[in-house]
């Protein structure tokens, strides 16, 4: 599954550190979600796109 | 992330159960049949079942003399074992838990791998302590490959964009 976490992240000037601290997660975690090691739970996804004000779909894609 | 331990157990947990395994190594390899040792850790200790070699078995609350030290060894091994496995990281999230369940299933396929070529391949007495190896070799491969995985996912902290 691949996403644009890094993008909306870079467009809301947020590091690693700063949407794991908001996500309740590591930043190591953040990390390889980003680059397509782990594919998050529903429950973390839907936080990102609340966070990030956009769809699930614009965040996430098979 | 449910029935964890908190954080606090896992440092003291997973030295102790490291300690142990190489303990348990030494004890194997150089205490084992040594007799001035056994004789210290042999003393009447309460059982519920027993059975002699070439006697009856006996059932219900009783007092034998045993070696005492391998028992006491494997309680140890497989507390702090399970103690370390499954206590919570400090920042303890849904990636580590898959980790932990990814090194569980992991574990579990190697162990009875083991046990499969055990069963066809080992006779006579060796068989025996085969078996007995593998009551260990499960959580020792499930905090093994736990703990790796966690290494290389605390290394990937160099990463950062």
């Amino acid at each position: 599954m691949r996403n644009k976490i890094k993008v909306y992240r870079s467009i809301q000037s947020m590091s690693q550190s700063d949407l794991a601290q908001k996500l309740k997660v590591s930043r190591q975690t953040i990390n390889a979600i980003e680059n397509g090691k782990y594919s998050p739970s529903l429950e973390l996804a839907l936080q990102m796109t609340q966070l990030f004000n956009c769809k699930v779909e614009d965040l996430f894609e098979l | 992330m449910t029935l964890l331990l908190s954080y606090r157990y896992k440092w003291f947990s997973r030295i102790a159960f490291y300690s142990l395994v190489l303990f348990g190594l030494v004890y194997l390899i150089f205490l084992q049949d040594n007799q001035a040792f056994e004789s210290l850790f042999t003393f009447k200790v309460p059982a519920l079942i027993n059975s002699e070699i070439f006697g009856d078995l006996v059932i219900g609350l009783q007092w034998v003399e045993a070696m005492f030290f391998d028992e006491a060894l494997s309680v140890l091994l497989i507390v702090f074992g399970l103690m370390s496995g499954f206590s919570k990281e400090r920042y303890e999230d849904e990636y580590i838990d898959k980790m932990r369940n990814d090194s569980l299933r992991w574990s579990l396929f190697i162990n009875y791998g083991i046990l499969l070529l055990t069963l066809l391949g080992v006779y006579g007495i060796i068989y025996l302590s085969f078996m007995f190896a593998q009551l260990f070799l499960i959580i020792l491969l499930f905090n093994l490959l736990f703990d790796i995985k966690l290494y290389l996912h605390y290394k990937s902290v160099a990463n950062e964009e």
